[in-house]
């Protein structure tokens, strides 16, 4: 809870591996971590789930952001990945942000993914669930809920950085984000209508990290 | 480094930390450079169950908790207390049906596989992390 995990340098991951058991990563930031396979996150076995989060601009081979291999479970809830390592390294295979591996699974809800310089933001092999308020800068993920937004070119998030009351490094929303009155109302997020200096209303889809 | 077992049916750990000068490290100048715990005083030793208390510094730190150990390593900050791995391997490993809280520490410099095991943290048990700083890690 409230941790970062940034420049780490790791064979198959460098931010976390999560090998059985469980992981919950709360109001945290994963970024700038650089994998020879996986940047992020390997969610190897069991389970992890990623609430108020945000994971950036890591690089790896496979998958810069996060990867969920077969058997393994990922849930993002009001959480934030973007793929900046296009920019930063190009390691990528497939410019991938995130990798579901066949027989892995996930689910996203009250999320934004978001990927520049052409990277895409999933490859999909696996069971990926969409609980709803999604917000994606590609259609890649197949996600499709009514209150999905794919293809979307406007989500214009701010800089990386730490955005009180929050603690670990978030993105904030610029003016015009359609992010913004985007989110869920309904599932307890607090804190979502603090920071209105940073354009953020109630119910934006995401605010990461924020309390 | 660790020494672990039971005595009179307690369960323990020895956790062996080794101070290092402080470096250009921003310590705060008002904590106590002998800001320790009692367990700390009798040796480095807590009973599970413990929290052991972690003053201002950059520590030494290559320590795993056995099983069935119940710890809580308390920092005074991320940007206060440093555990340093050194590159000669993970700063911390915690073993299976262990159950450690870590918090409010920075943990930089592990790396170097060490018996298969690599990176700054290691959790084959029970690990929560909190307010804390997991950085320049590496294998």
């Amino acid at each position: 809870m409230r941790t970062t995990i940034s420049n780490n340098y790791n064979g198959s991951a460098a931010g976390v591996e999560n090998v059985s058991g469980q992981t919950a990563l709360v109001e945290s930031t994963i970024a700038a971590n650089d994998g020879v396979f996986i940047g992020g996150i390997n969610v190897q076995g069991g389970a992890v789930s990623l609430t108020n989060s945000t994971v950036s601009g890591n690089s790896g081979f496979l998958a810069a952001n996060i990867e969920a291999s077969q058997g393994s479970l990922l849930s993002l809830v009001n959480s934030t990945v973007v793929n900046t390592h296009i920019a930063v390294g190009a390691k990528s295979f497939g410019a991938t942000s995130m990798l579901f591996d066949l027989g892995g699974s996930g689910s996203i809800s009250n999320s934004i993914l978001s990927s520049s310089d052409g990277a895409v933001n999933c490859m999909v092999e696996a069971s990926l669930l969409s609980l709803g308020h999604y917000l994606s800068s590609d259609n890649t993920c197949g996600l499709s809920q009514p209150t999905d937004m794919n293809n979307n070119a406007s989500i214009n998030l701010g800089l990386l950085q730490v955005n009180s009351p929050g603690t670990t490094a978030s993105y904030g929303l610029l003016a015009g984000s359609t992010a913004i009155d985007a989110g869920d109302c309904s599932n307890g997020l607090t804190g979502r209508a603090i920071i209105t200096s940073l354009r953020v209303r109630r119910c934006s889809t995401t605010l990461p990290n924020m309390r | 480094m660790r020494y672990g077992g039971q005595w009179h049916q307690q369960s323990f750990v020895c956790l062996r930390w080794l101070r290092l000068p402080l470096r250009a490290r921003p310590i705060s100048a008002s904590v106590r450079a002998d800001a320790i715990t009692p367990a700390w005083r009798r040796g480095g030793c807590s009973r599970s169950g413990d929290t052991v208390a972690i003053g201002a510094g950059l520590y030494a730190a290559n320590i795993e908790i056995p099983a069935n150990i119940v710890l809580v390593l308390q920092g005074s900050g991320a940007g206060l207390t440093f555990l340093d791995g050194q590159g000669q391997g993970p700063v911390l490993i915690v073993d299976a049906a262990a159950t450690v809280t870590v918090d409010s520490v920075t943990v930089q410099n592990g790396g170097k596989a060490q018996e298969g095991r690599q990176g700054g943290i290691v959790a084959y048990g029970n690990l929560t992390v909190s307010d804390s700083l997991i950085t320049g890690n590496s294998v």
